[in-house]
């Protein structure tokens, strides 16, 4: 796990579960988030059928994540889609971003577990790390 | 943090910093230790930030940690003081709560069947992204947020008498559909009856232990006898109006001059444009989650009919009452003398009425509101009496609240490291327990052992004067979401 340049693992909550995600860009921060989160709750496998394209805008970097993996976990559950390829651009400002993604459909997924209920700003934190970033966000489950 | 010892059951955490008031804590001493194991107690005393909140930030006996809230967590604010709503006192999982249904089927019938009674509770809907028992067409959604358990019953779901032992009737008249997002909506529609994936369950208890004789009666309990227990909430339709909200109030709480040491406490006056939307909202939802409990309970009742050959009325299946733990509720309490209208947020807690309180359903006047607490597998749960009484001392007593469950003491990581989810399976089958989960690691992750003691829990309710205890169950079988 860590080592890699990209990648998250879980983090310990006593009724939660905690999310540490890295990369080197922001760009790549919010995409490696988009697919750890959909890792909390299980995998899919198949072929790429489903496509978003989504922007959100939020009062600060921090509170952008939470807005973002919010929308993804509303795209999951209402429309569906198990993100797989996500791309994502942060703006300048890191208030908004734009992002599309491509993903199997939830009919191809298979929960190892917990569902996550929503995204919360406990705990939260965006900071640089060496030559990239890292976040902690914890999900309700 | 200082911590000071009020007696053998209460401690206090004094004001210091922002705090604008203290922070009170039910515990005995076994379970303080385990409430300082993590970040719990630093969650009291953030509460207590909270502009226009009065008495004490309270923590009943299962309290841990949280977001935001600690789970366990109840505070009231004073409404015209300026006194502020947080969703984050709610919860994601609006209204979630759990129902008991009594049944007339004695445990050595229903072990003799055990396993096709499993097969049929398999039937209800469950896991991640479960779709419910209940379509609804566009316009259906908007009367469920309206109409709370009325609108299954209009559908011919669930009996008439039901709703007479729902909190506040099966539904609150506040809501409005129209405060809820289409988002929300939309996450909701295809849910209405189902469990989801988790800690929620349906389970199939037998009554092991009746220590109030009188109000079990009242309850329609006895020894021996099958009960169901479901434990559920409002889906993705509380979850996203909670997010929205949230959102929401991070946002606006500046304009109102109020900050907060969490970002997920974040809050607004309750008399606010956004404080009112927040609460018709909540309402919606929480009728959403009653309208689902409701809608499970068809499933179970059609469950037994098929296992026993019987109708669900000769197997004398009716609701002995169904109760929220995440909610915030405006009541009147007398404070100093004079009363006031405040808003109490109740995070993992439930309310718990006296006899003769307002608050209590017609049919149980005479002995107070049944509480409802979920054990976990394999251990016990409890039917609980509410005690506080109306014009009663709620100031100290954790306004008429007492514990919701066990309250976690490990986290899900650390108990699928303790035992395989297998391996669990097969000590609990050889404890003469059932269990049938989606995944076996969420099975581990909700072991008993991941849990506080709950009997300690109850026992500490009742010392310090919050409920009484008048059954405990024992689980034959749990279908977990």
């Amino acid at each position: 796990m860590a080592g890699k340049p990209r990648g998250h693992e879980l983090i310990e909550h006593t009724a939660d579960v905690g999310l540490r995600v890295w990369a080197t860009t922001l760009d790549e921060l919010f995409s490696e988030a988009a697919i750890g989160l959909v890792h909390v709750m299980g995998t899919a496998s198949g072929p790429l059928v489903k496509s978003e394209a989504v922007s959100v805008e939020a009062a600060d970097l921090e509170g952008l994540l939470v807005d973002w993996l919010s929308e993804v976990l509303f795209m999951f559950e209402a429309h569906e889609i198990v993100p797989a390829d996500v791309r994502v651009h942060v703006a300048d400002d890191r208030k908004s971003l734009q992002a599309s993604i491509e993903g199997q459909s939830t009919d191809d997924f298979s929960d190892h577990g917990p569902a996550v209920k929503a995204v919360t700003y406990h705990g939260l934190e965006i900071r640089p790390v060496g030559e990239g970033y890292e976040a902690h966000v914890y999900l309700d489950v | 943090m200082t911590l000071e010892r009020i007696s053998d059951v209460e401690w206090e955490i004094p004001a210091t910093g922002g705090m604008r008031v203290p922070g009170r804590v039910f515990a005995s001493e076994e379970l303080i230790v385990k409430a300082k194991s993590d970040r719990a107690l630093d969650q009291v005393a953030n509460v207590a930030h909270l502009p226009g909140i009065v008495g004490f930030s309270f923590a009943m006996p299962d309290i841990h940690w949280g977001y935001g809230f600690p789970i366990g967590g109840v505070c009231a604010t004073d409404v015209d003081q300026g006194g502020v709503v947080s969703p984050g006192g709610v919860g994601f999982d609006i209204s979630c709560g759990v129902r008991l249904v009594r049944t007339d089927v004695d445990v050595a019938r229903a072990r003799e069947r055990v396993s096709d009674l499993v097969a049929s509770l398999e039937q209800i809907p469950r896991g991640v992204g479960g779709k419910g028992l209940m379509r609804l067409n566009g316009s259906e959604m908007d009367r469920v947020l309206t109409e709370g358990v009325m609108f299954p019953l209009s559908k011919g779901v669930g009996w008439e008498e039901d709703v007479e032992t729902c909190e506040d009737g099966g539904v609150l008249e506040d809501a409005d559909p129209a405060a809820v997002s289409d988002k929300a909506k939309e996450r909701g529609a295809p849910q209405l009856g189902s469990m989801g994936a988790g800690n929620h369950f349906v389970e199939v208890q037998y009554v092991d232990r009746i220590v109030d004789a009188a109000v079990a009666t009242a309850f329609g309990l006895y020894e021996g006898q099958i009960v169901a227990m479901i434990h559920c909430g409002s889906r993705g339709i509380g979850h996203q109006v909670c997010t929205d909200e949230v959102r929401t109030m991070d946002r606006a709480m500046q304009s109102y001059g109020i900050s907060v040491p969490d970002r997920q406490l974040a809050c607004v006056p309750v008399r606010s444009p956004e404080g009112e939307r927040y609460l018709a909202a909540m309402s919606a939802a929480a009728n959403y989650g009653r309208a689902n409990r409701h809608v499970l309970t068809d499933g179970v009742r059609s469950a037994f009919e098929s296992t026993f050959g019987s109708s669900a009325r000769d197997l004398g299946m009716s609701v002995v009452y169904d109760v929220s733990h995440n909610l915030a509720k405006l009541e009147r309490y007398e404070v100093d003398g004079v009363e006031r209208n405040l808003c109490v947020h109740r995070k993992g807690a439930t309310p718990a009425f006296g006899a003769g309180h307002p608050g209590v359903a017609s049919r149980y006047q005479g002995v107070g509101q049944p509480v409802l607490v979920p054990g976990s597998m394999g251990t016990a749960s409890w039917v609980l009496v509410g005690t506080a009484q109306a014009g009663g001392p709620a100031q100290d007593a954790g306004w008429a609240s007492t514990c919701h469950g066990a309250g976690r003491m490990m986290s899900r990581k650390a108990a699928t490291k303790q035992m395989h989810g297998g391996d669990l399976k097969r000590q609990l089958r050889s404890e003469g327990i059932w269990v049938s989960t989606s995944q076996l690691r969420l099975l581990a992750e909700e072991a008993p052992f991941a849990y506080k003691d709950v009997s300690e829990v109850v026992r500490v309710c009742e010392e310090a004067g919050l409920s009484r205890r008048v059954a405990r169950l024992r689980p034959l079988a749990v279908v977990k979401g």
